[in-house]
């Protein structure tokens, strides 16, 4: 606490933070500037054989190009839209060829995306976009009615199935002048956002109960954490999310009801409740760490110095990484855990080392991860403690009254 | 009653444990970094179906299915996620 202080005292300990917090405006400032990209000469590129004529109609997202080819105007189109997925939002180039009937779909191009780049590989590792192809632009274009998500990348599958949808129905009334006979997609909660929604309830229940009926809803809570947030639906928060809420990544509810129900329930419990009933109860890595921990029987110490800097090191970690999220106006870049990676078994050049590592260092000192690198953990602890301080001082000074 | 005898070994290997994960998080900074710098921004371009079944004339549909059955491995690992 001395530390603290005499660190806040000096003029060091006051500067260093505010330059901190002015590169990452500034970052963020540069970030958002570079990310105007120019889709549409991408889209060109991409497709080097036509003319791509841009329709009048619609100035932004949705677009829909009159395709020519050889200087003839051919009977396809090509349309351009933008979708929500996990990260933030995605856009999709695709390209439907006219058919007796109407237009099917042939050529899916993903042009840019913020998703977690391990959820991308998963997804295309499972065909997931072979789904798409001769399909009818007047199908409905749902997942779970005629597209199948991919397990683990659900919350990406969906965001690219709506993303593909906007695109080839705008196309179909815009262009081909066809009559809406598909389905709109309706609000959808359905088991897994009531099995979320459970597990919250449940949590609460459990942190708040010290008994023998707590302590088994605790136990519940771990194992619905371990394989539905974790395994089953691959929906821990990670620092890529967070971020995502700064930089207005807010995916719509209807769509991604799961999101809301967690972002809900984690940032909820610290602010209203001042609890991280997160952490502590439903995040599926800690699971695994104290798993891991109950098979070793191994608990080595950390020196209480490494203990005491450990928050310094968290931020400044934290730091990086938002600099690289800002930076690069993609939040899943700096987003170093290896939860996605964990639960989906798919990830990219070094995640490969940060998993077996983490899980190490777990299995010979207890909370390995949570205790010395977990931004979420450290940022929902200083929430809360923000919000004690808080209330402290106003009591106080009701009290001075 | 004696006081608990230190083990350094612990502290050790905790630390170098951790030396392991900050090595490796900052590797993975710098590979995020070099990720940004890549000039190429289309991360993944996705069945490109149309083109030979456009210009000779074949029902894209029928082309998706002969393409789909020339990749026996991945085809059965889709069919069975499918049916999953």
């Amino acid at each position: 606490m001395a530390g603290v202080s005499s660190s806040i005292r000096s003029p060091w300990g006051r500067v260093i933070p505010a330059l901190a917090y002015a590169l990452l405006v500034l970052a963020f400032v540069i970030g958002q500037i570079a990310a105007q990209t120019d889709y549409e000469a991408l889209l060109q590129k991409q497709m080097p054989d036509v003319e791509l004529t841009r329709s009048q109609v619609n100035k932004e997202l949705p677009i829909v190009y009159r395709v020519v080819k050889d200087g003839e105007e051919s009977p396809d189109a090509v349309v351009m839209a933008e979708g929500e997925g996990y990260g933030g939002p995605l856009v999709v180039g695709i390209r439907a060829q006219r058919t007796e009937d109407g237009a099917r779909v042939s050529e899916i191009l993903l042009l840019d995306h913020k998703e977690t780049p391990s959820f991308v590989q998963r997804i295309e590792n499972k065909y997931f976009f072979r789904q798409f192809a001769g399909k009818s632009v007047t199908d409905n274009f749902i997942v779970g009615d005629d597209i199948d998500a991919v397990s683990g990348a659900t919350v990406s599958s969906k965001g690219f199935t709506a993303a593909v949808r906007e695109a080839v129905h705008l196309g179909a009334v815009q262009h081909l002048r066809l009559e809406r006979t598909w389905n709109e997609p309706a609000w959808h909660l359905g088991a897994n956002e009531l099995i979320l929604v459970a597990l919250f309830a449940l949590a609460f229940f459990g942190s708040y109960r010290k008994d023998k009926v707590g302590k088994y809803a605790r136990y519940l809570v771990m194992a619905g954490a371990l394989v539905f947030v974790g395994f089953y639906a691959n929906v821990s928060v990670n620092l890529g999310n967070l971020a995502g809420i700064l930089m207005g990544y807010i995916p719509s509810p209807k769509q991604h009801a799961m999101w809301w129900i967690m972002m809900a329930g984690v940032l909820g419990s610290v602010v209203v409740l001042g609890r991280n009933i997160y952490c502590r109860h439903l995040c599926p890595f800690m699971v695994v760490q104290d798993l891991l921990q109950k098979v070793s029987g191994i608990r080595l110490r950390i020196r209480s110095e490494l203990q005491k800097k450990a928050r310094t090191l968290i931020l400044s970690l934290s730091w990086v990484a938002l600099m690289l999220i800002f930076l690069s106006a993609h939040p899943a870049l700096g987003s170093y855990e290896p939860f996605a990676m964990m639960f989906s078994l798919e990830g990219l050049g070094i995640q490969w080392y940060i998993l077996p590592a983490a899980l190490l260092g777990a299995f010979f000192v207890p909370s390995f991860w949570c205790r010395l690198f977990c931004p979420v953990g450290q940022f929902l602890n200083e929430i809360v403690r923000l919000r004690r301080a808080a209330r402290d001082r106003l009591t106080a000074s009701r009290k001075e009254r | 009653m004696p006081k608990k005898q230190e083990k350094p070994w612990q502290y050790k290997f905790s630390f170098a444990l951790s030396l392991v994960m900050l090595a490796l998080v900052l590797g993975y900074f710098v590979q995020s970094f070099l990720e940004i710098r890549r000039v190429q921004p289309v991360r993944v371009a996705i069945e490109r179906i149309g083109e030979t079944a456009h210009e000779a004339g074949i029902d894209p549909e029928s082309e998706a299915l002969r393409r789909k059955g020339s990749q026996e491995d991945g085809d059965d690992e889709a069919a069975k996620e499918k049916s999953d």
